[in-house]
This record gives C-alpha cells, sequence and structure tokens, in this order.
C-alpha cells in the first residue's frame, strides 16, 4: 500500500474541513480526489503532504506512520497548481533542487529528466521565459526527480489552455505508468477525472461519498450529488425515491409525450434539451448516425426499468 | 492635455534642481543671482575643508545605518511576515512601525533620552557623536526595511517555501536557497532607502549628535542663519552627478530584468 488514509478530522477554526475521511492508494495506482473547492480534496493533500496537522486520524506512506513529520521528511512529493517553481533559479537548478537536498544530485541525471519532459535544452532557460505548459513539465520533472513512491497533484491541469489539457493529461498518465509512482491527484473536472484516473474518490462536505473505477462510477452514481456532479444524469424522483437516468439509456420511441427544447451536437452524438408533457426536464443522447429531431418537434422517450439507478 | 500635465509636473520637479545646479557656476556671491560663468565655487568648496568632513561622514554614517537597517529591519520583516502568530506579535508589529508614522521630532528626542540614560546607567554610550547618529538613522531605517521585506514576502505567499521543503529543505538551507534569494530585491531598496533617510536628515542627527560629528544637512541647516554660500550648490551639483547616472544605470538595469 502507498498510501493508507484512516478516518482523518481537520477543522480550521470552527469549519471543518475534513471529517472521518480513510481512503487506501495502492503501488503504482492513480488515484483522483474529486469534488467543488471546500469539499475537503485539497486539505487532504495537505495533510498528507505535512503541510498542516490532521485533528485526528493517522496517515501511513508505504507503511510508516506520518505523526510529527515535517514536509522535508515525508517520502512524498508535491506538484503545486501554481507549479510554485523558484522564480531566482533557472529551469536545471529547479528540478536539481530535491536531487541537491537529498545528496544525488547529478547534471545528467537532470538533463534525463527534461528530455523524459520534452524540455531537453531548456536548462539554463528562467522559469519566467517559459510557456505555462513548459512551467507545468518543469514542475512535474521537479518532483519526480527524486523518484518519490507517491506523487501528490493539486490540479496540476487547472492553470492550462483547454487546449492543451487533454494532450498533457495523456502525458501525465503516460509518466505515471513508466515511472510507476503511485498518483494522488486533486481536481474539480469530473472529465479529467473520469479520463485519467485508476479509482475516483468524490469527496462532498469533508467526507468520501463514492470511491471506484471511474466507469462504475460513473454507470453507477450512489448519491444525487454524484450523479449531477458526474453530470449530464438525469435526476427523476419517482415514489419518493430518486433515480439517475443517464442520457444515452433513454431512446425516442416510448410511451412519455415530450418535445426537443433545444438540441446540441457533441461530435459523436446530439444532446437533446427534452420536456415532457407533465414538465419534466431530459436530456437525451441521440447518435449522430440517423434520424435527429429538430428543435420544437414532438417526441416519444421511454427507458427500461433497469436503466434507472436508486440514490441514496 | 496629458502632456501639458507631464510637462508641469516635471518642471515643478526639476525646476529646483536645475537651478540649484546651475548656480553652482554663478560667478556671484548670492546662491540665486547670476554672476556669470566661474568655476569658483568649486575651488572654495576644494578648499572647505568643513563642509567636505561633513560629506564624508554623513556618507559614512548613510552607509553604516543602512547596512544596520537591513540586518535588523530585514530579521524583523522576515519574523512578521513568517513567524504567524506568537504572544505579543501585534504589539510587536505596532512597535516595529511606529518609527514611520513618529514625528521625527518625538523620535528624536526619544532617542536622546534613551543615549542619555543608556550613558547613565551603563556608561555607554560615552557622550553623543557620529556612533549615536548612525544608530538613531539605523532605527528608523530598519523600521522602512521591515515594511519592504514583508510586504514582499506577504506578497509572495508561503508556497515557494513549501515546495522547497516538500522537495527535502530544511529550515536554514530554506532560508538560504530560497527565502534570502526572495527577500533580497527587497533589502537593496532598503538599503537605498535607508542610506537617502540617514543622508538627508537634519531633526535625528541635531538631537542625537555632538559637537564632534556634524552630518552635512546639519552644517547646510546651520550655515542657513549666516547666509548660504553658493558652495553648498557646487556640493549638490558634484552629488546630483554621481546621483543620475547612477539612477540611470538602476532604471535601464530594471527595465531589462522585466
Amino acid at each position: 500500500m502507498s498510501l493508507k488514509v484512516e478516518a482523518l478530522a481537520k477543522r480550521f477554526g470552527d469549519v471543518p474541513a475534513l471529517e472521518g475521511v480513510s481512503l487506501e492508494v495502492g503501488r503504482g495506482e492513480f488515484v483522483s480526489l474529486l469534488g467543488r473547492s471546500g469539499s475537503g480534496k485539497s486539505t487532504l493533500l495537505r495533510l498528507v503532504a505535512g503541510f498542516e496537522a490532521p485533528d485526528a486520524g493517522r496517515i501511513l506512506i508505504e507503511g510508516r506512520d506520518m505523526a510529527g513529520l515535517p514536509p522535508q521528511a515525508r517520502p512524498c512529493a508535491m506538484m503545486f497548481q501554481s507549479y510554485a517553481l523558484f522564480p531566482h533559479l533557472s529551469v536545471h537548478e529547479n528540478v536539481a533542487y530535491g536531487l541537491r537536498r537529498a545528496g544525488q544530485y547529478s547534471a545528467a541525471r537532470v538533463e534525463e529528466w527534461l528530455a523524459l519532459v520534452g524540455l531537453a535544452g531548456f536548462g539554463a532557460r528562467r522559469p519566467a521565459q517559459l510557456s505555462g505548459g513548459q512551467q507545468q513539465r518543469v514542475a512535474l520533472a521537479r518532483a519526480l526527480a527524486r523518484k518519490p513512491p507517491l506523487l501528490l497533484l493539486d490540479e496540476p491541469l487547472a492553470a492550462l489552455d483547454a487546449g492543451l489539457r487533454a494532450a498533457t493529461g495523456a502525458e501525465l498518465r503516460r509518466l505515471q505508468r513508466e515511472t510507476g509512482t503511485s498518483f494522488v491527484m486533486v481536481t474539480h473536472d469530473q472529465a479529467e477525472a473520469l479520463a485519467l484516473s485508476d479509482r475516483i474518490a468524490l469527496l462532498e462536505g469533508g467526507r468520501v461519498v463514492q470511491i471506484g473505477p471511474p466507469d462504475a462510477v460513473h454507470a453507477r452514481p450512489a448519491t444525487r450529488f454524484v450523479a449531477e456532479f458526474l453530470g449530464a444524469a438525469n435526476i427523476l424522483e419517482e415514489a419518493g425515491a430518486s433515480f439517475a437516468l443517464r442520457p444515452e439509456q433513454i431512446q425516442l420511441g416510448g410511451d412519455i409525450p415530450a418535445r426537443v427544447l433545444t438540441r446540441q451536437f457533441r461530435g459523436e452524438a446530439w444532446m437533446l434539451e427534452c420536456e415532457a408533457a407533465d414538465g419534466r426536464r431530459l436530456r437525451v443522447s441521440v447518435p449522430a448516425q440517423g434520424e435527429v429531431p429538430a428543435e420544437g418537434d414532438a417526441v416519444a422517450l421511454g427507458w427500461p426499468a433497469s436503466a434507472l439507478v436508486p440514490l441514496a | 492635455m496629458t502632456r501639458f500635465v507631464l510637462v508641469l509636473a516635471l518642471l515643478f520637479l526639476w525646476a529646483p534642481v536645475v537651478l540649484l545646479a546651475g548656480f553652482a557656476f554663478s560667478d556671484a556671491r548670492q546662491p540665486f543671482l547670476w554672476g556669470g560663468f566661474s568655476l569658483r565655487w568649486f575651488h572654495a568648496l576644494a578648499g572647505n575643508a568643513r563642509l567636505l568632513e561633513a560629506a564624508g561622514l554623513s556618507l559614512l554614517i548613510a552607509a553604516g545605518a543602512a547596512t544596520l537597517a537591513v540586518l535588523a529591519g530585514g530579521a524583523l520583516g522576515w519574523v512578521l511576515a513568517r513567524q504567524g502568530r506568537f504572544t505579543g506579535r501585534p504589539l510587536f508589529g505596532a512597535l516595529a512601525a511606529a518609527p514611520l508614522v513618529l514625528p521625527e521630532v518625538v523620535s528624536g528626542l526619544s532617542l536622546l533620552l534613551l543615549f542619555v540614560v543608556l550613558e547613565h546607567l551603563t556608561g555607554w554610550p560615552r557622550g553623543r557623536g557620529a556612533g549615536t547618529v548612525l544608530l538613531a538613522h539605523a532605527s528608523l531605517g530598519a523600521a522602512y526595511v521591515a515594511v519592504l521585506v514583508q510586504a514582499r514576502l506577504a506578497a509572495l505567499g508561503r508556497v515557494l517555501e513549501e515546495a522547497a521543503a516538500d522537495l527535502g529543505a530544511g529550515p536554514f538551507t530554506l532560508f538560504r536557497t530560497i527565502t534570502l534569494p526572495l527577500m533580497l530585491p527587497s533589502l537593496a531598496a532598503g538599503w537605498g532607502l535607508a542610506a537617502l533617510l540617514s543622508l538627508d536628515d537634519v531633526v535625528l542627527a541635531s538631537f542625537t549628535g555632538g559637537p564632534g560629528a556634524t552630518t552635512l544637512p546639519v552644517l547646510l541647516f546651520s550655515q542657513l542663519r549666516m547666509g548660504p554660500t553658493p558652495e553648498a550648490n557646487a556640493l549638490a551639483a558634484l552629488l546630483l552627478a554621481v546621483a543620475l547616472p547612477l539612477g540611470a544605470v538602476f532604471w535601464w538595469w530594471k527595465g531589462r530584468s522585466r
């Protein structure tokens, strides 16, 4: 086990940030902590890194209890949202910083890391002379240079342009596989978490509400919050209970009369926003091949009973 | 319109300086009458030991006070920005900033009393002179340096230091390799500011100085009563000739490092 968190609790003054969070991350696993701002996901990361001390609970990295250890004595490394590159040092010296502290510095090793993130020959520059994407890769190389068993990533893609994000995410995943490092990534972007992680932990109000592989969490959200947060799912209230219903599970040609309000082209499918006769709003995904109703058209909707996922 | 205001502002700022330097080359006895071009006041200045000695002493005190101010004020600013909450911190912060808002007359008087009482109790400082002026200037300068350093560290935030700690730097290594280099620009600016404050101070130097330690501003001020001579203008022109190129180099360097 790379990281084990047991019943972790933390309050800031009167505000509870974490309320009994437990989590396990296996060796070489990529786990995302997904939640809105204020859900406690960043606090969890800062507790593991050692920047804050927990009020209760235990943190074990590679089986060792981290209680009372300062950040510099912990085996994990952190990649900061703002990258936190040292502005007065060159790119080379930024990557070398951790190696020098550990007495493992060699210029060749730094150059190797720079090459691995596609920045060979950039060593002499200052961080301010790099683009956002390049800075992100320097931060990644700096954090990984000492080969920590566990890397904590705080919104690693949030500061990038939308166009760069997908490619950089894939790069992140490749480096994670190649180095065999366990990654714990904090993000508020559900698409990012679904795309990159082995498992996703959803946080709400300082608690983990669901944890599992992306496809499982996506197909069977446990709570209304998860269903809404993962996006796109319709929430139905029937007989006093709530159900999630994914747009692609709804078929045209059923027994519920509705009208198409708007439609959006999503490449592989059209997303229709429909209003049923009883006033319910439903989002329906229709494959791009074949007939697609126009805005204002009357349609009939239906779904199999098995498509309804009960929510807590 | 903008241009007009700009010209007016520049005139307002620089006309006195230009006039001051210009009259250094005037042959007249009064420093505000044009008597034809002459270098006689530069010759007179070269022979005026009192004025030159005062200028030398002023520069020495300025350099010493600024250095002391950077050491004390830098430590003070770092503590206020980085050591979080400790008992008495609000009081400490208020006391550190006091010299900024205290009228100089009050500072001067209180420092004089402090030195007198100290001498009475411990025998040090023996009388008042260059040393006590230096200490007085350093205490004022330290307050300014502390404010600059604190503002710089607050603006930078803690994330760079957290990153360094995360990469394995202990407290001393972290301070040496990250915090101190990041403080350096504010320390340099603070040194310059403290030196300037010391160079043109009359009040503190009058209170805490002794008969043997007359700084340049104090000497010029005392000469006012007997009527100033253009020697002072000549001295000012020389100082400008040194300060202006230094300033230009500083601005050029600042523009380049962006």
